[in-house]
Order: structure tokens, then sequence, then C-alpha cells
């Protein structure tokens, strides 16, 4: 990313971590598409991270740091399934190749796709927008939510896919609307 | 409020498996219908992927209402929200009970904020403790050494989307398993390898492959020497050559070296044995002793190179046949053998009629898009031999009278008459159909190639005509005397002149070039005279050119 290698040319530590920082999302996205679950998610990513900030001073020059990051994930995610390797909980090596495919050309464009995330927030209600804050930034749980407002936990399980459904649908629209400019 | 989508009990199904919250039954559903439904895997990765950058939006979703305390205006709205609701289908709402006691969590809250840049400088942090140590300890380098360069029917396992012709691979050491079909890598050296799955394999250096098991053939030229190939308990070094390398699961080495040397070094617990090993010999190292042991040589255990275009493998040099392109094939054994071309009509099935007929001019071949024309040479000057107006670049001696059409690959015992055995045949080793190729002219005839349409069909470039040269025996009571050439766009490459031995071949190595357009193969009588008085009298007798194993070699 030419702002990172401008501001820090000399300094490789906050070098690496302009670099993470600014690729998070596609190497985020990346594993937790692969594992389904946001725990195991966070683990493979610090691991993938650790991984890379081992190697970096070894590398001569990363054209796509995201490339390289999400190659690092996807090996990490490799090791992750043959610790955890649980037939039910997992999905198929078939399975698992096609949601790569799909992962990697989805990621692809995880830029505009975040441009029209934010955008499709702001057409979101007050009170999805909170529900969404509460669910993913105050890492609530749905029984924590639940519990606290005295809702059964099946009323607050309904509304978090339906709104996701909702901003999944904008997003998609957003993106057909900018291709047809 | 959003109408609802076709997609609200898939989202509710991904939500739970999100969340940990999905039972044995769902996520079995949810994986069945990814697994079948391509749009349902396709908003499966969308959502997820949504999802994920969720966690980059804190300041788009803490806006001012978002610091509020909860307050029951929040959940009325929730509330009118779900009176207005359809179901979402195949949802059961469990009894608030079932839930608490089922739910199963995770202990403690996520262990590293997702979101915060300080976060994520404090994993960075974290982890200069385990950069300072492995400072300490070597590391392999983690460059990039080598290109996949092609594939064919490749399946890699769990790596398909990210191992396509191109992709640049690192001396990192990381297993690569390739699980089906053939994959080409070339490394930064020129050095190269195919890989025949199963095979499963690290790359260490840009000159330093371990292989766990599978097959692997490299080339390795001058400037790569020292390549190596290691295994579970051998070494292979290269000193300039090609070779191949199969491992065995269960450990077992073996290196069949085809051309060059090798050192083959084995790794035994109490000591190392090293031997050279030259082209056209194969060695075996034992998975449980590591002695070393002779075997046959086999050039065709490996594949060597591959076409994914026309679905092609070479076991050997990759060449082309030319008696089968002759045969209105493709130079891969799938050609008609029955067919000949008559040097007046072309191809023909018909039976040829002995006329002596004389010259006919050049005839192109409109029907073979690798065969440009026949000629009868007639001894004069700049005797057209190519539809572009290539002339014969030196005048050959010539009745300009034909006998026999061309054929390719003519079955053993064709020609024979009372007077004539009728196998080509030489040195015990029989040609024609069922055997080894050949093209068998008969003076006075000329054929060319078209090698740009040859080169159009197959990737790579066409380096040489490699082919043995002679004239068959078929036990006839006359002499033969002929000339059998071989020229490059007119230009006269090679001629062995007045041949008068039968049953013996010459080899014949042509170099080509990219530019070279028409390769033409002729036989001619040599200059002798012509006597009507009977066929052994006549200027052609007995000149039955054969050109034995003719190929193209391709790179």
């Amino acid at each position: 990313m030419e702002y990172c290698q401008n501001k820090y040319a000399d300094d490789n530590a906050s070098l690496f971590v302009c670099e993470l920082v600014a690729h998070r999302k596609q190497i985020y996205a990346f594993i937790m598409t692969l594992v389904a679950n946001s725990n195991d998610a966070d683990d493979i990513f610090q691991e993938t991270a650790s991984f890379m900030w081992r190697k970096y001073p070894e590398m001569e020059k990363i054209e796509n740091f995201a490339a390289w990051g999400i190659r690092i994930a996807h090996y990490k995610v490799l090791e992750f399934r043959k610790k955890h390797y649980n037939k039910k909980i997992q999905f198929s090596d078939d399975l698992l190749d096609k949601v790569i495919g799909g992962a990697v050309s989805v990621n692809e464009n995880i830029d505009d796709r975040y441009v029209a995330l934010k955008k499709c927030i702001a057409k979101l209600e007050p009170w999805q927008k909170k529900l969404l804050l509460l669910r993913h930034q105050k890492g609530w749980t749905v029984k924590s939510i639940a519990t606290e407002l005295k809702q059964a936990e099946a009323s607050v399980y309904k509304k978090i896919p339906r709104l996701h459904d909702i901003i999944a649908r904008c997003i998609h629209q957003t993106l057909r609307a900018e291709e047809a400019i | 409020m959003a109408h609802p989508s076709p997609h609200e009990h898939l989202s509710a199904m991904i939500t739970e498996l999100i969340s940990g919250k999905i039972t044995d039954n769902r996520r079995t559903e949810l994986f069945r219908i990814l697994e079948k439904d391509p749009d349902a895997l396709k908003y499966y990765i969308e959502f997820i992927t949504t999802w994920a950058l969720l966690d980059e939006c804190s300041d788009e979703l803490d806006t001012e209402l978002v610091r509020e305390e909860f307050n029951t205006d929040f959940w009325n709205a929730l509330a009118e929200d779900e009176k207005a609701a359809p179901a979402i289908e195949g949802y059961k709402e469990e009894p608030d009970r079932e839930l608490i006691t089922k739910v199963e969590h995770r202990p403690t809250e996520r262990k590293i904020s997702r979101v915060s840049v300080f976060s994520l400088i404090a994993s960075a942090a974290a982890v200069l403790f385990v950069v300072i140590y492995a400072r300490f300890v070597p590391v392999p380098q983690s460059i990039e050494v080598a290109t996949l360069t092609n594939g064919m029917h490749t399946k890699w396992a769990e790596m398909d989307s990210l191992m396509q012709p191109g992709t640049r691979l690192y001396a990192d050491g990381m297993p690569l398993l390739l699980r089906e079909g053939l994959a080409e890598v070339v490394f930064d050296s020129n050095a190269r390898m195919t890989i025949e799955a199963p095979a499963e394999f690290q790359i260490f250096a840009g000159d330093r492959v371990k292989l766990r098991y599978g097959k692997v053939y490299a080339t390795v030229p001058q400037e790569a020497i020292g390549f190596t190939v290691t295994t579970e308990n051998a070494e292979v070094i290269d000193l300039g050559t090609e070779f191949g390398v199969k491992a065995d699961i269960g450990g077992d080495t073996y290196l069949h070296v085809i051309d060059g040397m090798t050192r083959l070094v084995t790794r035994g617990e109490s000591d190392r044995i090293s031997v050279d090993v030259r082209g056209g010999s194969a060695k075996k190292v034992s998975g449980v002793t590591a002695v070393i042991s002779e075997i046959v040589c086999d050039t065709r255990l490996f594949v060597r190179a591959f076409d994914p275009a026309n679905n092609i493998t070479w076991r050997r040099k990759p060449a082309l046949d030319m008696a089968e392109l002759v045969d209105m094939g493709d130079g891969t054994e799938t050609g008609d053998a029955l067919r000949r071309i008559h040097p007046a009509k072309g191809y023909t099935h018909e039976q040829n009629v002995v006329v002596y007929a004389p010259r006919t001019g050049y005839v192109p071949l409109e029907k073979n898009p690798f065969v440009d024309g026949i000629f009868v040479p007639d001894g004069r000057d700049n005797q057209v031999i190519s539809t572009r107006g290539d002339t014969f670049g030196e005048r050959p001696l010539s009745s300009g009278l034909f006998y026999a059409d061309l054929l390719a690959n003519p079955a053993p015992g064709l020609y024979k008459t009372s007077l004539r055995g009728g196998t080509i045949e030489f040195n015990g080793r029989i040609y024609g159909q069922g055997h080894l190729p050949c093209l068998v002219m008969h003076s006075n005839l000329g054929v060319t190639f078209d090698l740009d349409a040859i080169r159009r069909q197959y990737t790579g470039s066409i380096t040489r005509f490699v082919s043995q040269i002679g004239l068959a025996d078929f036990n006839e009571p006359h002499p033969c005397n002929a000339d059998l050439w071989v020229l490059v766009d007119g230009e006269v490459r090679y001629a062995r002149k007045n041949l008068r031995e039968k049953g013996v071949l010459f080899d014949v190595v042509v170099e080509l070039q990219d530019s070279n357009r028409f390769l033409t193969l002729a036989v001619t009588d040599g200059g002798d005279a012509d006597n009507p008085e009977s066929g052994y009298t006549r200027a052609i007798a007995c000149d039955w050119g054969v050109f034995a194993e003719p190929v193209l070699e391709i790179e």
C-alpha cells in the first residue's frame, strides 16, 4: 500500500503494522469464510499475523500484502482443521474447495464491498444500527442482549439474521448500481 | 420494513453457525445446501464477508443514539417490527429454559478485540518476542523462487483456486499436495519439474525441493546444476541432466537418470553413501535399510511434458510423429493408416497403379492442414515445392517419373509381389502399421510440411527434425541408387546422395527455428539412366526411400 510505504519506509515494524491494519479486513474475512466462527477466526488471524511478522523481514518485496496474508491464512486454516478436525462441525474437503474459490473471488472486490456496506449502514434505522453495534462492536452475546432487555432469545435471534439479510441485499444492489455507472 | 427474502432461512442458519448455536441437524442441512446450491454458497460467502467487515464499521455504528442506555423505545420499535415480520421458515422457537441449558458459551469473552488498531499493534508487539527468539534460529528463506507454469486435470488439496498457471511459489517449505493431474513448475534458475499426482512436495530453496511422495521429472539446464531433490531417505543432486525421482509413501526412493549425471546420497541413520548415477541407469534406495540397489532404468516411467490444450502427455522427449501427421492424424497416433497421397490426385484410398508417370507440378493438399503439398521432383531448375512458391534449392538429378504413392505406416507385406518382399525392415526392426512409424517415398517424390500450421496446433517451439533415412530392402534382384533430401524453406539442409545400400539407416538431424515455415522431404532417383524395357531398368527402380521414425521435436 503506497500510503504505508511512503509513511514508514524506514521503519519496518510500523510499516508492517500499517499494512496489516490496511489489509486486515481481506485476511480476516477470508478466514472467517472458511471457519464460520468468530472465535476460531480470531485465533487463526492471530497465528497468521504472527507468522507474517516472522517472515516479513525475509521477504524481498511483497507485491500484494493481502494476497500474501491470505495465502498464509489459508495454510493456518488447514493446520487448524487438522488439529480440530471433526467431521460434524467442519466443511468437507470438497465444500472447503468451493468456499475457498468463492472467498477468493469475493475478496477481490472487498474494498468496494466495504464502501457499499458503509452506505447501507447509513440507511439503517437507529435501532438496527444499535443492534449491530451491540452484537459486533461491544461483543454482546444474543443471550446477554436478551437477558438485559428481558426479551426472548428467540426474538433477538430472529432480528439479527433478518438484519444481515437486509444488509446483504442492500450491498448487492449498491454494487450492481455502481457497476452500471 | 423490508420484504422477506428467499434467503432469510439461510441467513438464520448462517447466523446460528457463526454464533456456535447451530444444532447438528441444522448444520448438516446448511452444509448440504451449500454443497448443492451455488447461489446459496455465494450468499453464504458474501454474508460471512459482510459479517467480518462489520467489525471495521465502528464509526458508522457508533452513533449518538447508541451511546444511550437501553430504553423501552428501542424495544418497542423492535416489537413493532416483529409483529409485521413474516416467520422465518424452518426456525423453531425453543423454550427459554431449553435455550438456556443448551447454550454453548465459551467461558470468556473474545480474547482480543478484533477492531482496535491498538489491539493489532499489541499483537504485533507481542510477537516481537518471538521474532527476537526466532532470529537465533535459522529459518528458511521465504522468497519467490519458482512459477507454476502449467497444469493438466489438476486438483490441488484444498488449494485449487490459489494454484493457477502463473502463480509464483515461495521457498517457504509449505507442503504442496497435488491430488490429481500433472503440474509443471519452472524455477527462476530455469530448472523445470513435472509433477505427477498423487504427490506432495515442498520447496525449500530455489534449487532444493523435497518430495514426500509421488513422481517428479526434472530437467536441469547447465546454469542450474546442483538442483537437488530430496526424499525421506535420499538426496539427488543434479550434475547437468534429466532425471526422474519417485518416492513411495512406504519410504522407498527410485531414481531414473535419463540423460547426464546425478549424485545420489543416502540419508541413513549412521552414515551417508554417495554414488554417481549416469544417464540410462537407475537406482533404488530402500526406505527401511537405506541400501542402494541397481534397477532397470525405465525411460517411460515419468511424464516429461504435457500439453493441456491438446490433452497430450509425453513420457519421452516431446515430439510429433510426422508419419501420423501425414495420416491426417495430429501426430499422436490417432490418424487413419490407410490413407495414401497420390502426387497428382492428393489423398486417396485407391490402390496405386504403377504408371511411371511424368512430372505433375506441385499439388497442394488442402485436406490436411499440416501437409502443405506433394510433388514429383522433376530435375528442373527452380521447381516449386511449397504453396508459398519456395523452390528446390538445388537442382536434383531426376527422371521426373514417379512410381508409388507416398504412404505413411504401410502394413507389413503391403508391397509384396512375386518379385519382392513387402515389409519395411531395418536391422531386424519392422516399420509400418502396428510397428515403428515411417514414411515410404519411392523416387521420385517430395512432400512439404507446413510448420506454421503445426505450431498453431501445439504450444511450444519446433526445435528439430529428427529421423533415420534409408532404402528398404525387398530382396529385389536389382541395385538401387537414390538421393534423399531434407529442405527447409527450399534450402537444402541435408542430402545423402547416391545411396546404393539397401537396408541401412542413417541419422538425420536438422535444427529448426521459429521463422522456418516449410519442411520438405524428398527422394530422387540419383540421375540413373531410364530404360523403359522393363521395370527394373527404369531410372527409379528399387529406390524405396524410407524416413524411419520421423519426428519434429518440440519444446
